[in-house]
């Protein structure tokens, strides 16, 4: 026993042990023909350790012959399957160099085929026992060279340099490390072992083959590249572990089911949470038509297309499917999966989630439903509605908005989402529209939250026929503000309101009429007082006239006289046209006390012959309030004759009407106190239609006051005085003066 | 019969008093015009002929409560009413009460002065019954109480006889009594004894004693 026959078995134990823990990386679940191809190499080279071992303890020449015939194989055998792990290892090099090389490497084998190999020894002649270090001793061969066999080494040396191109290349794109260390070592053993067995071969050295022994330098530095890639693997696996957790923990946490489809195996892996979504079983074997069956029948078409579409072109599969569960409940689940691919195209499987949309879906159908409802409610209604901002854009719009504007044409077209209310408004105010500008000032003051509320009717002529509209501004309930703005046609009801409007006037007129034939003793007195004067001042100048000389100074003066009367009897007839005229209701400002002075003069006559004495307490500065002056003057009337006949029981000179005004809260205030008979116990009954005390009376007086009273926004009511008596009060809005 | 005399009007319309007054002055009539009741019983003088022209509706007092206060304070004056609305019963009551007329508005001219005329008419009528009656009763006043006795019998149209033998004298003592009556009340004959005694007896002319009538 020496140490060479300790050492030799040593490395081909070595070389086997790493071939086969490459052969074990090489054989997982995904094979790497990289790992096999080292393994096939660390065998061979632990072949050629033994073959050299044997060589070394050859007792003859014809043992030691045949066994270098195998040695040339297994030489071969090194070099290309070296070459082999280099092409797949590297993954670069020149393929016509690594087949060139190992076909020049392969061609002196032909000279083994023979009876007796050839390929090194021509002939030979004994072999020779060598003593070494250590006392040991191998066996060489003496005899003629065949240097046929350098072929072998050429071919070697195109290896060579295939592999230090393939490492250079591996440098250039950056593998740097897996370059110099693998690349290197391999070259330094081609280097190596190709000079040392070339220099045996030739005889210059009478040494065995150390093939084995330089071989360990590549085991040394595939060593360090596994236990790095051990090392790397580790790490690899603590942080996929910990990523694995996050992803459950978030997976479950959202219910999200993940799964994989081995395509090939025809075969699912997928989480708990993933079987949960399908209403699978927590052993059960899933593959593909397994999870077709959990898809609501009408999917399963969808899901079938969708899936071979995915596959076939789409690396990215995307739905939503009805899944049934076993006790029957339906659920929607979304599903993304992304396929995988070989390097020839080839889907090979499929990663994916899957999540229940349930009720996300039913909570979107629920905000579509609640949206449609609105958009519904929203068009149905036939005012046209617009949403306006806080600068006053119009944010939206109702169907009938846009009808409208597409049935008016040109003008309101630029009324539509996008422009500005309150610049359409402007315009049309700046041009003179009074109604534009009292609807921007009404839209503004919400708009500003100086008001809660605007509100306007305004006319709006179709080429056909009157219109009326009301615009309504109401500020929009929302952070942000803004307005609704809505028109509503109200022709239908501006027209029957105009109706009862000209039915209340044409009451009125009526009542004036009756309080006119009421008055006409008076009014005749009142037209015949200015006749007289005007009578006897024309006789008396021409009396003044026939004398000689004619008075003329004093006819002038009659003839003065004459005119101011007739102009009196004008304004008598001027007082009483008006009060017979049918005419429509006007409103202008009006100071009340000049209204009561003209009721009185109408009635001033009657009132001297009934001996009715009328006290006038008027405030001062005469607040204005908007009214008809006739219709007013009507209501003062008939409140005065009332006053009288109230009192036509009392003494001449216990006869006395008191009209006051003041102003109270904004409101022009006229009282009528009479000292007459008072009222009866239910006041309110004096205002009810045909209620009358008078024998020829129609009992509507009051009634139609009332009404006047109203249609002026004012209140008319009644109540007896604390004495004897009664007081009727009007309440009217002033005016709202402004003082500069 | 041109009667020029006082006119009062009372209107509380001043224009139209200016105007009737500028019309009476014209026809020569003294006119005073007032518009209100206690300025023209101010200014009224009862020894001037005179008459009032009154509208009926004066505003404080109308017309007829005045006409009424005139009567019974004795205030003897013609009075024409002026209406402005010609209302019946009012002027059948003012005539009743003695009113010369009752005129509505606008007035005539003619219809005015003729009313007003015979108002002055009445007065001057007024004033010589007064005269009359303040002579008559003068000359009654003068005869002695037998007289006085003697004129009652004769003017019952008793004969001379039959007064001596109710009075208890002689029938020639009867004769010189009745002789001086007649001397006495100046009358001529036994037809305007009567007469002046029925007067006497009444005491006030026709008109008046229909009026004292009416109001009793």
């Amino acid at each position: 026993m020496n140490w060479i026959m300790f050492i030799w078995p040593m490395v081909t134990a070595a070389c086997v042990t790493i071939g086969l823990i490459h052969l074990r990386i090489g054989l997982r679940r995904t094979p790497e023909a990289a790992h096999v191809m080292f393994a096939l190499t660390a065998f061979v080279v632990a072949a050629f350790s033994c073959l050299e071992l044997a060589m070394i303890r050859a007792d003859s020449a014809a043992h030691y012959l045949e066994l270098q015939r195998w040695i040339d194989f297994a030489g071969v055998a090194v070099v290309v399957s070296m070459t082999a792990f280099v092409w797949v290892f590297f993954g670069t090099g020149r393929k016509w160099l690594a087949l060139v090389g190992c076909g020049l490497a392969l061609s002196p084998m032909i000279l083994n085929l023979g009876p007796e190999p050839k390929m090194i020894f021509l002939q030979i002649t004994g072999i020779k026992t060598v003593e070494t270090f250590g006392g040991a001793t191998y066996t060489v061969a003496e005899g003629t060279r065949n240097l046929w066999s350098l072929l072998f080494y050429g071919g070697v040396v195109l290896i060579l340099v295939f592999v230090a191109d393939a490492s250079a290349t591996l440098w250039r794109r950056g593998v740097r490390r897996r370059s110099a260390l693998v690349g290197g070592a391999i070259i330094f053993f081609l280097l190596l072992g190709g000079t040392h067995s070339a220099m045996v071969d030739t005889g210059i050295l009478t040494t065995p083959y150390l093939v084995s022994f330089f071989y360990l330098l590549i085991l040394v530095a595939m060593g360090m590249e596994l236990s790095d890639d051990v090392l790397h693997a580790t790490q690899l696996a603590t942080d996929l572990r910990e990523s694995d957790e996050r992803l459950s923990l978030a997976a479950e946490a959202v219910h999200l089911g993940l799964w994989v489809w081995e395509i090939g195996r025809d075969e699912f892996w997928i989480t708990p949470e993933g079987r949960a979504l399908f209403g699978f079983s927590a052993d059960e074997r899933i593959n593909r038509d397994r999870f077709f069956k959990a898809v609501h029948p009408e999917d399963r078409e969808t899901m079938q297309s969708a899936v071979t579409k995915s596959l076939l072109e789409d690396d990215v599969h995307e739905r939503e499917y009805r899944v049934v569960l076993p006790d029957g409940r339906t659920r929607r689940v979304a599903v993304r999966g992304r396929v995988e691919r070989d390097h020839s195209g080839t889907a090979v499987r499929v990663r994916g989630v899957a999540i229940d949309v349930s009720e996300h879906r039913l909570a979107e159908e629920k905000i579509r439903e609640s949206e449609e409802f609105n958009r519904t409610v929203l068009a149905s209604i036939r005012s046209q509605i617009a949403i306006l901002d806080r600068a006053g854009t119009i944010i939206a719009v109702n169907d009938a908005w846009n009808h409208f504007a597409l049935a008016n044409g040109g003008v309101t077209k630029a009324v539509g989402v996008g422009s500005n209310y309150l610049d359409v408004c402007h315009c049309s105010a700046s041009a003179g529209d009074a109604t534009a500008r009292r609807s921007l000032e009404g839209v503004r003051s919400v708009l500003d939250g100086e008001s809660e509320f605007f509100e306007m009717e305004y006319p709006c002529d179709s080429p056909t026929e009157a219109r009326w509209f009301l615009v309504r501004v109401v500020p929009l309930k929302a952070a942000a503000g803004g307005v609704v703005v809505s028109h509503s046609d109200i022709t239908r009801l501006k027209r029957s309101e105009l109706d009862v409007q000209s039915q209340r006037e044409e009451l009125a007129h009526l009542s004036r009429i009756t309080m006119l034939s009421e008055l006409s003793g008076s009014l005749a007195h009142e037209l015949n007082q200015p006749l007289a004067i005007i009578l006897s001042n024309a006789q008396a100048a021409q009396r003044l006239m026939a004398q000689e000389p004619p008075d003329l100074a004093e006819v002038r003066d009659i003839l003065v006289d004459i005119v101011s009367e007739d102009e009196r009897a004008g304004e008598v007839i001027h007082r009483m046209r008006a009060m017979l005229k049918h005419g429509e209701t006007k409103l202008q400002p009006l100071v009340l006390r000049e209204v009561i002075e003209e009721a009185l003069h109408l009635v001033s006559s009657d009132l001297i012959s009934r001996g009715v004495i009328v006290d006038r307490t008027f405030h001062p500065d005469g607040p204005r309030v908007l009214g008809d002056a006739i219709q007013l003057q009507q209501v003062l009337l008939n409140l005065i004759l009332n006053a009288c006949d109230a009192m036509s029981a009392n003494p001449r000179l216990d006869r006395r009407i008191t009209i006051a005004t003041e102003l109270r809260n904004g409101m022009v205030c006229v009282a009528v106190s009479d000292s007459g008979c008072g009222l009866p116990s239910e006041v309110e009954r004096v205002f009810e239609p045909f209620q009358t005390t008078k024998p020829d009376g129609l009992g509507l007086g009051l009634s139609i006051c009332r009404t006047i009273v109203s249609a002026h926004q004012g209140r008319l009511w009644a109540e007896g005085n604390a004495a004897r008596g009664a007081t009727f009060h009007i309440e009217l809005p002033a005016i709202k003066e402004v003082h500069s | 019969m041109n009667t020029k005399g006082t006119i009062y009007l009372l209107d509380d319309e001043p224009k139209l008093v200016k105007a009737l007054a500028r019309l009476l002055t014209a026809e020569g009539f003294n006119v005073h015009g007032f518009t209100a009741v206690t300025a023209f019983l101010e200014a009224y003088r009862a020894e001037l002929l005179g008459c009032l022209v009154l509208d009926v509706s004066m505003p404080e007092l109308n017309g007829l409560e005045l006409q009424q206060r005139l009567a019974q304070a004795g205030v003897f004056l013609p009075i024409v009413f002026l209406t402005g609305r010609g209302d019946i019963p009012m002027s059948v009551q003012a005539i009743k009460a003695g009113a010369v007329d009752f005129l509505t508005k606008p007035v005539k001219d003619a219809d005015l002065l003729r009313a007003v005329r015979a108002a002055l008419q009445r007065a001057a009528e007024q004033r010589d019954h007064i005269i009359e009656m303040a002579s008559l009763r003068q000359r009654h006043a003068s005869l002695t109480p037998r007289e006085r006795e003697v004129m009652e019998h004769v003017v019952a149209g008793r004969l001379n006889k039959q007064i001596a033998a109710d009075l208890g004298t002689g029938e020639q003592t009867i004769k010189v009594h009745r002789s001086r009556v007649m001397e006495k009340m100046r009358v001529i004959s036994l037809a305007d004894l009567v007469r002046a005694a029925e007067r006497l007896e009444a005491g006030k002319p026709k008109w008046e004693n229909e009026t004292a009538n009416e109001h009793e």
